[in-house]
């Protein structure tokens, strides 16, 4: 009976279009997106070469001087301080990418700024590092003016500081002195996305616990009229939704690492593994979603569409340091929120292998996926129509 | 006769059955016996309990007082032995649209039936029963509405149940394929099934149902054949005649013929109903002969089940 529901319900998931539309095709459409988007961008850091850069400082004083002691410290900069004129023609003969001046110069007071004759990859990377920096700069001044202790400018002056030594999570490197792998902080673009896909599953397991309840469709009658136990039914439904969801995340992983040739910079299998548990969360959400406002077939799509959304968002779908700044300010929601839980799963083991913050994120996302299931069943062993 | 049947066999057993949806009382002290080989006919206007009957029937439904049993046992959500004998056919498509024709059979009838070699002849009889040959491939989406009922048929009878439940199966079904049910339906009590039919079109229970309830504001209002339900009824006969004028005079000999009741004019119609008798016909034509009134068209008309619920709840089953 279990392999006759499984069979069935997965042979319905993978003919049903609005299953292969969302779950498979979506993502890779998306990842393609970000790929063309983001372009030469997300070249290897592995064939990588420094950046030329000029600096210009337009007033001697500690400012300045911080500045430039900042871009020389950074590794994946090749610096050169010399005057206005002579940034000039380093600039026009091609030996430098760029000139940057220190802050007080020709740009709004305050603020250092770039020059450029080109566009490419160089050229952006220290537009990204100008921008990173003035963000960063703004970010303090607006700590400081509004941090209730001590400890809040702390965090704040770590995580900038941070920030600075590796550039900016903007750029498309990412360097750690202490021997970390390079990975290009895109790939976190790309991590997000593998995260909506997963939690994509929530809409699977909706749909399959809205068939398998009377009170919900139809067919969910046909299925209580049958001398089924409920469990049964709704297990194997759950469990074929899974697999389809594997098989849909596991072609996006497959995509972005051999058509898109983008590495991981790891073995597939940790990133497979850590991808399947999310889905196993997202499916385990769908199930608590379905038995919470399932009645409402509206709510079946609106629910596990924001939860998704939402999610993939505050891990940095659209907005790269999304992360990191709820990091500072709201620091739970990224221990609760499973599209954060994988992709910072994801950076540390595409970055540092096998580490304990890839398993603690895993134990999270099964602690997640424990508890939506708990509630789910609390509901759904309570259920017994009053009304149809 | 019937009656007699279900007292000595019941396959279902409904007693004292109340359900409230809140303040509003939706099944109200309802008894039923259905006997083995029965086609029973539920008959009721929209709202008047029938399918809210048939969830707490299926244990689909909590019900707030009474007792039901299915052959003999009684019905629970997990008393899966007794479900393992029924067939539910709903009221609407209940079928699954990413599957075919033959898939959507053989995945409900899999429900009931592990046995692969005898699961396959059961949806291969389904399928020839229903007239579905030519569609076993095709997605639900591709068949029309009659052949939708009747893949919705066979997902529900497929297992070759005992006690089958038709839930009003022929709304907003076309002539040729509500005679399809209907012949299916016959052919299926001719095998021994055991059949709750339920419906607000009074013909089709009238033509298919060897007993028949009528159920209102969810509490039986009559039972029997449909014979006997009519024979309970003053009314036999109606007849209406077109007339150009009729005095007051007219109306009260006319009154005075054997059997006529009840004799009214509504505009250029003169309403003539009798109590029994035979004949009444050719007195009524004679008396108009007699005299002198003009009259254009007669006809005449037997009593209906909607006349039966008319008399006993004051309004139209299909009100």
């Amino acid at each position: 009976m279990f392999g006759h529901i499984f069979l069935y319900k997965t042979k319905e998931l993978l003919r049903q279009k609005w299953c292969l539309g969302w779950n498979f095709l979506f993502p890779i459409i998306l990842a393609t997106a970000f790929y063309v988007g983001f372009g030469e961008l997300i070249d290897s850091p592995g064939v990588l070469t420094e950046v030329s850069v000029a600096i210009v400082q337009t007033q001697d004083d500690s400012t300045a001087d911080a500045f430039t002691d900042l871009v020389r410290s950074l590794s994946f900069m090749d610096v050169r301080i010399v005057s206005d004129d002579e940034a000039q023609q380093l600039l026009k003969d091609g030996t430098v990418s760029g000139i940057l001046y220190t802050p007080s110069g020709d740009a709004a007071p305050g603020e250092p700024s770039l020059a450029v004759c080109a566009n490419g990859i160089d050229q952006t990377i220290l537009s990204q590092f100008l921008k990173s920096y003035i963000a960063n700069e703004r970010e303090m001044e607006l700590i400081l003016a509004t941090a209730d202790s001590p400890d809040d400018i702390r965090k704040a002056a770590d995580l900038i500081g941070e920030d600075m030594s590796f550039g900016s999570d903007e750029i498309n490197l990412r360097y750690d002195d202490s021997g970390a792998k390079q990975l290009s902080p895109y790939m976190h673009y790309f991590f997000s996305l593998i995260a909506m896909a997963s939690l994509f599953a929530s809409w699977i397991s909706t749909s399959i616990l809205g068939e398998s309840m009377a009170s919900h469709t139809e067919i969910g009658k046909r299925y209580e009229c049958a001398p089924v136990p409920k469990s049964l039914s709704l297990t194997a439904g759950i469990l074929s939704g899974l697999l389809t969801q594997l098989l849909c995340v596991t072609c996006l992983i497959l995509y972005i690492q051999y058509v898109l040739k983008l590495s991981f910079n790891t073995p597939l299998i940790y990133v497979i593994l850590l991808t399947s548990v999310c889905s196993v969360t997202g499916i385990a959400s769908g199930v608590m979603f379905g038995a919470l406002f399932g009645e409402h077939p509206s709510m079946n799509v609106a629910v596990p569409l924001l939860f998704s959304m939402i999610c993939s968002f505050l891990s940095g779908l659209m907005v790269g340091n999304m992360q990191q700044i709820i990091q500072v300010y709201i620091p739970w929601l990224n221990r609760v929120n499973p599209a954060a839980l994988l992709t910072d799963g994801l950076d540390s083991l595409c970055s540092y292998g096998l580490s304990s913050v890839y398993w603690l994120d895993m134990l999270a996302l099964l602690i997640l996926a424990a508890a939506a299931i708990a509630v789910s069943s609390l509901i759904l062993r309570r259920k017994n129509y009053a009304s149809l | 006769m019937q009656q007699e049947a279900a007292q000595f066999t019941p396959v279902v057993s409904i007693s004292n059955l109340v359900k409230r949806y809140h303040e509003k009382v939706a099944v109200d002290h309802f008894y039923l016996t259905v006997g083995e080989g029965e086609i029973l006919g539920l008959l009721g206007p929209n709202g008047s309990g029938k399918t809210t009957t048939l969830n707490c029937l299926l244990s689909l439904l909590k019900y707030d007082k009474g007792d039901i049993s299915v052959f003999g046992k009684p019905m629970t959500p997990s008393a899966y032995d007794i479900k393992r004998d029924i067939g539910v056919v709903m009221q609407n498509v209940a079928v699954i649209d990413a599957l075919s024709v033959y898939e959507n059979i053989d995945f409900f009838c899999g429900l009931y039936i592990r046995d692969k070699a005898q699961r396959k002849r059961c949806v291969e009889d389904a399928i020839a029963f229903t007239g579905l040959s030519e569609y076993r491939k095709y997605r639900p989406k591709k068949l029309s509405g009659g052949l939708l009922r009747r893949l919705n048929i066979a997902c529900g009878i497929a297992h070759r149940p005992k006690l089958i439940i038709f839930d009003e199966p022929t709304v907003a079904v076309d002539p040729q394929s509500r005679n399809a049910i209907l012949d299916g339906i016959r052919r299926l009590n001719k095998e021994g099934t055991t059949v709750i039919y339920t419906s607000h079109y009074m013909e089709e229970v009238e033509e298919l149902c060897s007993r028949i309830v009528i159920i209102d504001n969810g509490h039986q209002v009559a039972e029997g054949t449909a014979s006997s339900l009519k024979a309970s009824l003053r009314n036999r006969e109606t007849t209406t005649v077109e007339v150009s004028r009729i005095t007051e005079e007219d109306l009260r000999s006319l009154r005075e013929i054997s059997h006529v009741y009840d004799v009214m004019v509504n505009g250029g119609t003169l309403i003539i109903r009798c109590d029994g008798g035979s004949h009444n016909l050719v007195h009524i034509m004679n008396f108009l002969m007699e005299r002198g009134i003009d009259f254009g068209r007669i006809s005449t008309q037997l009593p209906t089940l909607n006349d039966v619920f008319l008399e006993i709840t004051g309004k139209e089953l299909r009100d």
